[in-house]
């Protein structure tokens, strides 16, 4: 049998080889940020309600249009706890975003998670009735009010609502600049390139569930691989080798705070991490063809830029490489 | 470069958005067009927050991982073959097809609205910051070409989905004016048609929902339609072929007709000689000069060209 076995000091050398490679991290990238802060939303949960009742009254919404009035109060009546009254509107704003977001939690979930926050003591069914507060309230009252009071009124007498509203606004851009800020870290010029493989098959990737974007623009943390890669390093007979790995995979983009920064923050934490099946055979060699001969099955996996590959049979073999396109769109 | 969505002071209660059109703009660019729309707004200019919105670095990310160029092939020849003239077909193929990647690619399509959605938030929150209430808002966009695109597809999804904030009646955004400037949409939605099957997750994008283009609503709580936009404008030339005219001859398959639309068709010449009566104007200038006359090619594409000859139309509609 040959002895090609995995040494420690051969462990050593290549440990050192992928050393040097990792500090070629993805850059940082920039959270884009808005350049004005806007207004901080004041107000608590009891003001909001108070707001819809008294709009209610002054728009005279029970004799004009009685149906949407009965909803309203229905969704006043869910919100009857004194305890809500002094939930501050932007904290709930905030929850109830939160709970919109593609693959984050329920409200109900946030609420619990936020359990030494305010909206702790908001439960998921008075969440959905303040959404739905505000939503029939904005939707019918700033017209029946405008036919009974001043444009100016009209404001006062909304303004908490509006305010709710304000919040959600404001959280819905930092999710938009969330989601922006994940488009680049995917496909941004510090994001791996692919080969015309690649573009085929993520071209027809992106129609399936996992590989597509959500119907609210989150993208998909995934990514097919298949790639020709020339690049490997092993150590052979004393030497380094360069040999050929043919890969078959999963890209998956770590969007987590804090990942895929530049430096070593970004050698700890990638902003993505690959694993799948490696094809080698049993010629060295930077241009090998790896489907021929004897072609000998493993697998690999890429922390970062740093690939590593381990194929097993007679004489396992380890190789390791770093992320790199040498030809642009072949491999 | 991240996007960072443009941040104005208002002192009224006026906003406006360019969009632009097919290129590779950077902030800073389109600057005379920025200064043509000061300078028909008059007087009036400071009372009017003027945004753009730049989005061709997004494009960028994909076209360098995705090699977009290469996918672009069988759209451009599905389109060649709806145009009767080979050669011209073929040019204008090559030329349209800039504008057709992005509905082969589901997350290029994603990020360039989800940056259009993020300019709207930041300019909503910008006039609610100067105490301008969302319902107070006068908001305009001025969109051209691909922008028009995006506009569709951006206020679609707005009005659609309730996490944006962004909804006519519950969130009360109601733009006062949308103006579409040489528009590719109805083109768009034609060769999207014809591709079929290629065109990924066709559910999401709004250019083929539906039986024809239209304005997008929110249905109230008592099922009455609220549309996002109070008036809807589409502005082509009739040597425009983005915007669905082919020498003079508009083709219905490439045309955005809207109901509820203004429309306006500009009549447009391949040079600056409007008229017979210019043409021998400049004639009998050249034999009195002794030189040869100046008689310069337009450009039926040009934005400028556009928002020069509705100066007083703009005005009109952005300060109502």
């Amino acid at each position: 049998m040959n002895t090609q076995r995995v040494s420690s000091s051969r462990l050593r050398v290549c440990a050192a080889i992928a050393w040097l490679a990792l500090p070629l991290a993805p850059s940082q990238l920039q959270g884009a940020q808005p350049v004005a802060v806007p207004r901080a939303v004041e107000g608590t949960v009891g003001d909001l309600i108070r707001s819809a009742r008294a709009s209610a009254r002054v728009a005279r919404f029970a004799d004009t249009m009685p149906l949407q009035y009965e909803r309203l109060q229905r969704q006043l009546d869910a919100l009857a706890r004194t305890a809500l009254d002094t939930l501050p509107i932007d904290a709930v704003a905030r929850a109830s975003m939160a709970s919109r977001e593609s693959g984050r939690a329920s409200f109900l979930r946030v609420a619990r998670w936020s359990s030494r926050s305010a909206v702790a003591v908001l439960a998921p069914s008075e969440g959905a009735a303040l959404d739905s507060l505000a939503r029939i309230s904005l939707q019918f009252l700033p017209e029946l009010l405008e036919q009974r009071v001043s444009a100016d009124s009209t404001d006062a007498l909304l303004a908490p609502i509006s305010a709710f509203n304000r919040a959600r606004l404001t959280e819905s851009l930092a999710q938009s600049l969330e989601k922006l800020r994940r488009y680049e870290q995917k496909f941004g010029p510090q994001s791996p390139k692919l080969n015309a493989a690649e573009v085929a098959l993520n071209f027809v990737a992106q129609s399936l569930p996992p590989f597509r974007p959500s119907a609210d623009g989150w993208p998909s943390a995934f990514e097919v691989i298949a790639s020709y890669v020339p690049t490997y390093l092993t150590e052979r007979d004393g030497r380094v080798q360069a040999w050929t790995v043919l890969e078959a995979g999963i890209r998956r983009y770590s969007f987590g705070e804090g990942w895929g920064a530049d430096g070593w923050s970004g050698v700890i934490r990638p902003g993505h991490v690959s694993a799948g099946l490696a094809v080698i055979n049993g010629t060295a060699g930077a241009m090998g063809e790896p489907w021929r001969g004897d072609p000998r099955l493993g697998a690999f996996v890429a922390w970062g830029s740093a690939k590593i590959a381990f194929v097993g049979g007679d004489g396992p073999r380890l190789l390791i490489t770093r992320q790199v396109q040498i030809i642009p769109f072949v491999f | 470069m991240s996007f960072t969505p443009q941040s104005r002071n208002w002192s009224g209660k006026r906003a406006v958005l360019l969009v632009h059109g097919i290129g590779n703009s950077r902030p800073g660019d389109y600057a005379d067009l920025l200064r043509s729309v000061e300078t028909l707004l008059g007087p009036d200019r400071d009372d009017v927050a003027l945004y753009q919105l730049f989005y061709d670095h997004i494009n960028d990310w994909f076209v360098q991982k995705t090699q977009a160029g290469a996918l672009l092939g069988q759209a451009t020849r599905a389109l060649a073959e709806r145009i009767d003239d080979p050669e011209l077909g073929e040019t204008l193929a090559g030329y349209i097809g800039d504008i057709l990647w992005p509905v082969l690619s589901t997350s290029a399509r994603s990020a360039v609205r989800e940056a259009y959605l993020a300019q709207l938030k930041q300019m909503i929150l910008d006039g609610e910051t100067a105490g301008v209430p969302v319902r107070r808002q006068q908001l305009t966009i001025i969109a051209h070409s691909l922008g028009c695109f995006h506009t569709y597809e951006a206020l679609h999804h707005a009005a659609k989905y309730s996490s944006h904030v962004l909804q006519p009646s519950s969130h009360e955004v109601r733009f006062a004016n949308v103006v579409y400037m040489a528009s590719p949409v109805q083109l768009i939605r034609s060769v999207a048609e014809q591709l079929g099957a290629i065109v990924p997750n066709r559910r999401w994008l709004e250019t083929v929902q539906g039986d024809a283009l239209h304005i997008p609503f929110e249905t109230r709580d008592d099922g009455k339609e609220v549309q996002s936009v109070r008036n809807w404008v589409s502005i082509t030339g009739n040597l425009d072929p983005v915007g669905g005219h082919f020498f003079r001859k508009r083709a219905d398959w490439a045309y955005m007709q809207v109901d509820g639309q203004q429309s306006f068709v500009d009549q447009q010449f391949p040079t600056d000689v409007t008229s017979k009566t210019d043409l021998l104007a400049r004639l009998r200038q050249s034999r009195l000069t002794g030189e040869a006359p100046t008689i310069s090619p337009q450009d039926p594409h040009a934005w400028g060209a556009y928002i020069a000859r509705h100066t007083t139309e703009l005005r009109d509609w952005i300060l109502a």
